[in-house]
């Protein structure tokens, strides 16, 4: 995961979780991250994924600030998941839901699996 | 992480369900585009509609399809906030349409966006005689066979591909072309014609999804019916045949449905609200300054806090150990208590009414003409406390209590914080950023209003005093510069000193606290301001607590009997480390009765 900034500030700590963040089509979430700001609020950015393309200097500034969560190594992930088993029961419970959501999705199980990978790199 | 929010309805609330059911934090999302809504139960979107915290629609018709593929049960927490566009669109002043008869198609150049209709319109067109440019803005999988498409047309001279631009490029294009055209069969509600509508270009859109809540044929553009290129050929024909001055005219309607439906500040303040009830912050957390925070919106003290507190005030009173603790503190002394308010929508109003009757009863009430005797050392010294009723931040629905104040024969201090009034929470922080200032919203809703001048004005007729709180609201224990001072406490007691006629006498620290007020902050206001309050309990005594002056921030969610238990003394106390500190740092009020009444 690449580092990013340590929150600072009064207001609420939010955390926006995007596909591909930045990316230029995507400039309203820019526009609405910054608002939100704006108004003393935090916000950690997370993509799921690398690669938006960015032409906009603003777009690279937020690049910098964005934390991916598919670039997590795999000691990182491990650790994730170690953690996350701290608590067996929420995670019994997150497990099965990843399987019933899979059951029922066009992906399949793995790829509901691969949300739970994300979901306990994006706790730690 | 309090809260998160995911954008679109795919993975990323998928995501966020999992970490939620891990034990992470409560979340949201914005779902986008019309393909969430084709594969709804692959998607989960029931699953991940009924955990969120809440789920937003781009659109009044996004809206109507989440709420489609959830149950009923769900449907209020279902919200539209649409996209908005900043500054750079809705700031500047508009550009005149130009004459050259020049369209514009913005869009990834993929099937569903339609530019094979687009193309045989073009065609259609050139067969009636017309001459004009179409720049096809965008890149995508179908570039080759699009620019195959309008070679075998013979359309090429006609058609530019102009590749991906810039933000400032897609701006020039738009600016320097009639109007936009977005011949799109799947959409969610694009950006690009919100960007189209601020610069003052209508809008040829296909009647679809979320489209017709912007584009309004006839004021804003033209709809046509979606892989039409006979009406897209008609629309288009009229928009370039169209006098620009016409076409102006619609471009500044559609200029004026964005500012109104797609400012982002405004939508992002609505969806900050939003947050703001998803985060149910744990009240025993945080400073009892702090808890004042939005005390506009909703009760801060769960109820299992609420009632240790009824219970400590109980069994404090019924102990004697309020009077115990007045004699500790202040050798039995009678002084002057002063409540702080903040925001008074109706419920707290109601509280502020009984509160201030239950006083009365008992114990004589203040004027802010008091304050200057106490601190100048002429505070007469009589066997019983007074009530000063004060209120923070300047808040609209403190004209309320200061209506029902006065005819209730009540004079009040309110400190405003002059840069809000007359502006909403999200223009007040626009204004200092502006100046290159971070302004500290003193509510987090954006929507929120300060008083008017006129209100404060009439305020001031009705004998209350209107005060100085910091000019941008900022942490006055995070700022040393001379200029940062000047700008927060300074600019804020001439503007008020220029509002009510009169120099101003007091200044409320914000936040309160004594770790809110730096060294440099402390000299800086002693230099400028006789009376500066501070926000914690206790009671003012000539020389036994500090010179500056002690109040009791009453939160809307305590009980009863403990807002009444601290406004005794009986809890005193509790904060009787910051009373030290501060008396160790500014010293103690003046004693000296030789004026006295």
């Amino acid at each position: 995961m690449r580092t990013i900034d340590e929150p600072r500030g009064s207001g609420m700590q939010l955390g926006y979780l995007v596909n591909i963040y930045p990316s230029r089509s995507h400039s309203f979430i820019r526009r609405e991250i910054a608002a939100v700001e704006a108004l003393g609020h935090t916000i950690r950015r997370y993509s799921i994924r690398d690669g938006g393309d960015v032409l906009d200097a603003a777009d690279v500034a937020e690049r910098d600030r964005t934390a991916v969560l598919l670039d997590a190594g795999a000691l990182r992930i491990a650790l994730a998941f170690v953690t996350a088993m701290g608590r067996p029961g929420a995670f019994l419970g997150a497990l099965r839901l990843a399987v019933r959501i899979g059951r029922r999705s066009s992906h399949g199980v793995l790829r509901s699996l691969a949300y739970l990978v994300e979901a306990c790199v994006l706790l730690r | 992480m309090e809260h998160l929010h995911a954008h679109f309805g795919s993975n990323p609330p998928a995501v966020a369900m999992l970490c939620r059911a891990l034990g992470g934090p409560s979340y949201s999302f914005t779902a986008h585009g019309i393909e969430t809504f084709d594969a709804p139960e692959f998607q989960a979107l029931d699953e991940k509609i009924s955990r969120a915290a809440f789920t937003v629609g781009v659109s009044q018709f996004g809206r109507g399809q989440l709420c489609r593929w959830s149950d009923p049960a769900h449907w209020a927490r279902i919200h539209v906030i649409r996209c908005g566009v900043d500054e750079q669109f809705l700031g500047r002043s508009p550009e005149p349409v130009p004459r050259a008869r020049r369209l514009v198609c913005v869009a990834r150049l993929a099937p569903e966006k339609g530019h094979v209709p687009l193309l045989h319109a073009v065609h259609r067109l050139r067969e009636t005689g017309r001459t004009f440019e179409l720049v096809v803005v965008g890149d995508g999988p179908m570039r080759a066979e699009l620019e195959a498409l309008a070679r075998q047309l013979g359309i090429d001279g006609l058609v530019r591909f102009a590749g991906w631009q810039d933000n400032a490029g897609v701006v020039r294009e738009i600016l320097s072309s009639r109007a936009v055209v977005l011949p799109s069969f799947s959409e969610g509600l694009p950006v690009v014609l919100m960007e189209a509508l601020a610069l003052v270009r209508p809008c040829i859109a296909t009647q679809i999804t979320g489209i017709p809540e912007l584009v309004e044929p006839g004021v804003t553009g033209w709809l046509v019916p979606a892989s039409s290129d006979e009406a897209l050929a008609a629309s288009m024909a009229e928009a370039l045949d169209a006098d620009p001055a016409e076409l102006e005219r619609m471009g500044r309607a559609g200029a004026e449905r964005v500012a109104a439906l797609h400012d982002a500040r405004v939508e992002a303040a609505r969806l900050v609200d939003l947050f703001a009830g998803a985060v149910r912050p744990d009240p025993t957390a945080r400073r009892p300054d702090e808890l004042r925070g939005s005390s506009d919106e909703r009760p801060q003290v769960g109820p299992a806090s609420g009632a240790m507190r009824w219970a400590a005030a109980r069994i404090l009173r019924a102990s004697g150990q309020v009077e115990r603790n007045r004699t500790a503190l202040y050798g039995g002394a009678a002084g002057l208590r002063i409540a702080v308010f903040h925001g008074t929508p109706p419920a707290t109003l109601e509280e502020l009414r009984r509160t201030v009757e239950w006083w009365r009863e008992r114990w004589p009430i203040a004027a802010p003409a008091d304050v200057d005797e106490l601190v100048a050392g002429r505070w007469g010294n009589g066997d019983a406390d007074r009530l000063l009723v004060t209120f923070d931040d300047g808040l609209a629905s403190n004209y309320d209590a200061a209506v029902w104040l006065a005819r209730a024969g009540v004079q009040a201090v309110f400190f405003v914080v002059p840069t809000l009034l007359d502006r909403t929470i999200a223009q007040f922080v626009r204004y200092h950023q502006e100046r290159g200032v971070v302004a500290v919203p003193p509510v987090p809703h954006g929507d929120v209003r300060g008083l008017s001048m006129t209100q404060v004005r009439e305020m001031l007729s009705m004998g209350h005093r209107i005060a100085a709180h910091n000019n941008a609201h900022r942490d006055l224990g995070q700022l040393n510069e001379p200029r940062d001072l000047q700008y927060e406490i300074g600019e804020a007691m001439e503007r008020v000193a220029e509002l009510t006629g009169a120099p101003c006498r007091d200044f409320a620290i914000g936040f309160g606290q004594p770790e809110n007020i730096s060294a440099d902050a402390v000299d800086f206001v002693k230099q400028t301001c006789p009376n500066v309050y501070m926000c914690y309990r206790g009671l003012n005594v000539p020389g036994r607590t500090p010179r500056f002056l002690l109040r009791h921030a009453h939160d809307p969610g305590h009980p009863t009997a403990f807002t009444r238990l601290c406004l005794e003394g009986g809890a005193d106390h509790w904060l009787l480390d910051r009373i030290r500190n501060m008396e160790g740092r500014v010293g103690l009020l003046p004693v000296g009765c030789e004026f006295a009444a």
